[in-house]
């Protein structure tokens, strides 16, 4: 596109990105940032915002990966934290007033953004180091930016609406279905787990709602296909009364109902059965650490015996096998856990071999999946150290060794990748130009292992004085400024060093249906908090 | 993923000859391709097809089978980068409508770049609609695509190499040739064999303009392909526009 002078478009009306008013991305993974970049560049925008005249676009972002965007903020006008129902609303609103005033110069525009609450202007707050090169302070330079940007959200998703009449592509995608967002958030409180704690609080649709959205949305795109979306299927409330009319009215309608993994119990597999008819998809299990002590730590509230009877109960039912998910290198984990895994899978096998015969049709097929444990921004862990890559390697080989049998295949993760994104995830404004300047030598697709470069980065790094190790493999004192520290996604700082320390002592805590374990998200006045 | 015990078939099936493809409730439907919709393979045109019919919300028979698609049949297969001027698929309906019905809900619903022409309910009994596909006519344009016809050796055999999934084959295109006309400097006019017993691609005519009339080899890739019609041929051996 550069050599035929073709600028980034959009797909539809085949616009230039420097002609639309805003240009937004989803932020969804660290490793896509250079990407992000490239196509910054590539619709003939000036990448820093520092650069952009009046009539460039306004380049904006959202997604998981914007409440810590310090990596990041060199090169968007506006970061918008938290669901855009509403505040893309009051933003467009605001824009269209200003363009109708016969605009001005950006900063203006964003001075009047800036005091929509959930949104943050980077360029509105400086930030200064301390010696040893952790940060010492962010503050805003400006009287519109505010000291603490607290994330949106919107507490009746009923009322928020659902696109029905969604695009429908000419060709296959991923994710070519309607998807059904059941409820948003999480009551479990995996300690590692960064999508668990910023969604909070737990908000549910009402089966009723999501049953008219399903007829309407399969009417309006032509669908074969309706999937459920959320963090944790089997924890809404409604998912009996909702399968149960669903699964009947789709049928009518000759679309299939396919169904995410479910927590393996009596009900599931007969929900499973019934929805999916003589086909039976796979069943994946994420007990994310081989012993019971190391799953205490993480408040992963998976128990060997619920696994085990779970996987009878599927052999009984037909299934030959199952996908199994762990992490490597989750804070306090010794060899003895990562043996832990390999144990679990040899119990798997064995009690195999006590199904009747007549129901082991095929031979079993277990897979075993471990990624590696990244550090993320407000989460339990988010002052722990990642493990180095050899220690990594090391456990990864171990299990390898421990896990020879046939009937088990063992799948993991790269560690160049993991150890890029630890550095991302908890990265300051100082990485900007590293990507920048990874971007400018041709880095990009770093998410596809065969396009990534860890030397690469790690070279340019280094020859801005910057250490990996610093942002991915540091203990972080509790006390110490982190750089995401002027963003609140309703859960409290305290509430996290309270989780730090439990995890520490191997001590679990209730999810927020058991009992609400205090975690500041109440500041928002509704969802689960208040069931 | 393993543990499948029948694994779903991925894409909707030709199913001319699905039991419940009811004669009587057939629409045969001509439509035209053009622009991005042009760049679609077979099966994705499949797929938009089946998804605009559902949109529709008219009757539609379906196959049978927890995967369930509606039933329908596409006279021939059209390839990526061919534009179709007036082409002929069957649609199985659960209910008697009247083609017009059909006609107008399909072009209000279909994407950009595809449109019904026309429909009539289908003759019952029978020959299936692939089966029927005897003959096709192309215009094919591009620099020097018709002034090389005149160049073509008049008699003889025009051996292309033809690349498949085992490897390539060499095919003589002249048996498969009916008419050949240029149409300007740029432009040809062809009849070529067509259907499931004997198929000339217009890629492989193109290439035997390379290969023995000299057309450069830029100006064959760059060709624009339209497929004008598809022809059957009637009980006393006349050729038929199928429609
Ligand atoms: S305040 Fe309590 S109930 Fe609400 S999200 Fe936090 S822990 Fe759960």
């Amino acid at each position: 596109m550069r050599r035929e002078g073709i600028p980034l478009f959009s797909l539809e009306s085949k616009t230039p990105l420097r002609e639309f008013d805003f240009v937004g991305f989803t932020l969804q993974y660290e490793l896509s940032f250079p990407n992000v970049l490239n196509m910054i560049d590539l619709g003939g925008i000036p990448v820093r915002t520092a650069d952009r005249a009046d009539d460039d676009p306004f380049v904006i972002a959202g997604g998981p990966c914007a409440y810590n965007v310090e990596p990041m903020a060199d090169f968007f006008d506006l970061v918008v934290m938290g669901e855009g129902e509403e505040v893309l609303g009051e933003l467009l609103d605001l824009h269209g007033a200003w363009k109708k005033a016969g605009k001005g110069p950006r900063t203006e525009f964003l001075a009047r953004a800036a005091r929509i609450p959930g949104i943050y202007v980077p360029s509105f707050y400086e930030v200064s180091y301390n010696e040893d090169g952790t940060v010492a302070s962010v503050a805003p330079n400006r009287p519109e930016a505010s000291a603490r940007v607290l994330k949106r959200i919107v507490l009746d998703l009923d009322a928020a609406g659902y696109p029905e009449d969604d695009l429908v592509p000419n060709l296959e995608t991923v994710h070519d279905r309607v998807f059904l967002e059941l409820f948003r958030g999480c009551i479990r409180g995996c300690r590692f787990c960064q999508a668990g704690y910023i969604y909070r609080p737990v908000r549910e649709r009402s089966p009723e709602s999501l049953r008219k959205q399903a007829l309407a949305a399969t009417a309006a795109t032509g669908y074969e296909e309706v999937g459920l979306l959320s963090l944790s299927t089997s924890d809404y409330t409604g998912l009996a009364e909702l399968t149960a009319h669903l699964v009947d009215d789709l049928d009518g309608q000759r679309v299939n109902l396919s169904l995410p993994s479910l927590r393996v119990d009596s009900v599931s597999l007969e929900l499973m059965e019934k929805a999916s008819k003589v086909r039976k998809s796979g069943l994946t299990f994420a007990p994310e650490a081989g012993t019971q002590r190391l799953r205490d730590v993480v408040n992963k509230g998976v128990e060997e015996g619920d696994l085990m009877r779970s996987m009878k109960l599927a052999f009984e039912g037909g299934w030959n096998g199952a996908k199994l998910y762990f992490m490597l290198g989750l804070p306090t984990e010794t060899m003895e856990d990562v043996e832990g895994i390999a144990a679990l899978a040899h119990q798997i096998e064995a009690l195999w071999r006590t199904i009747p015969r007549e129901l082991r049709l095929r031979p079993l097929d277990l897979n075993i999946s471990t990624s590696m444990f990244v550090p993320k921004p407000f989460t339990a862990f988010q002052w722990e150290p990642q493990e180095s890559m050899d220690g990594m390697r090391a456990k990864q080989q171990h299990l390898r060794n421990l896990l020879r049998s046939k009937a088990i295949r063992y799948q993991w993760h790269d560690t160049h990748q993991s150890f890029f994104e630890a550095v991302l995830a908890r990265g300051d404004r100082r990485l900007g130009a590293v990507l920048e300047e990874g971007v400018k030598r041709g880095r990009r697709f770093d998410s596809w292992d065969d396009h990534f470069r860890l030397d690469a980065w790690l070279g340019i790094m280094a020859e801005q004085g910057l250490d990996p190790a610093f942002y991915a493999n540091r203990k972080r004192p509790y006390d110490e400024t982190t750089p995401w520290d002027h963003i609140d996604v309703g859960v409290e700082r305290d509430f996290l060093v309270r989780e730090s320390r439990a995890a520490e002592a191997g001590e679990t805590t209730t999810n927020c249906r058991e009992g609400c374990a205090g975690c500041g998200a109440t500041v928002f006045g509704g969802g689960v908090c208040f069931e | 993923m393993s543990d499948r015990p029948n694994p779903r078939p991925r894409r909707p099936e030709n199913a001319s000859n699905r039991p419940n493809m009811t004669p009587g409730r057939t629409m045969r439907a001509r439509f035209s391709r053009t622009g991005a919709t042009s760049w679609l393979a077979h099966l994705d045109l499949m797929r938009v097809f089946e998804r605009t019919l559902r949109r529709t919300g008219l009757p539609l028979a379906f196959t049978q089978g927890f995967s369930p698609h509606p039933v329908m049949t596409f006279a021939l297969p059209l390839g990526v980068g061919i534009d179709a001027g007036d082409d002929v698929a069957d649609f199985a309906l659960d209910a008697d409508i009247a083609p017009e019905e059909f006609v107008g809900k399909m072009n209000a619903t279909l994407p950009e770049g595809l449109r019904i022409l026309g429909a009539r309910i289908a003759p019952e009994g029978g020959e299936s609609l692939m089966a029927a596909v005897h003959e096709a006519s192309y215009v094919l344009r591009g620099p020097g695509v018709g002034a090389a016809v005149a160049r073509l050796p008049a008699a003889g055999p025009l051996p292309v190499a033809k690349k498949g999934k085992e490897g390539s084959k060499i095919v003589d295109v002249r048996p498969l040739l009916v008419e050949l006309a240029a149409k300007d400097d740029d432009a040809l006019e062809a009849l070529v064999k067509a259907g499931s017993r004997e198929n000339l691609r217009p890629d492989l005519l193109l290439q035997a303009l390379v290969d023995h009339a000299g057309l450069p080899q830029d100006a064959a890739d760059d060709a624009e392909t339209l497929r004008t019609a598809l022809y059957t041929t009637g009980p006393d051996g006349a050729r038929i526009r199928l429609a």
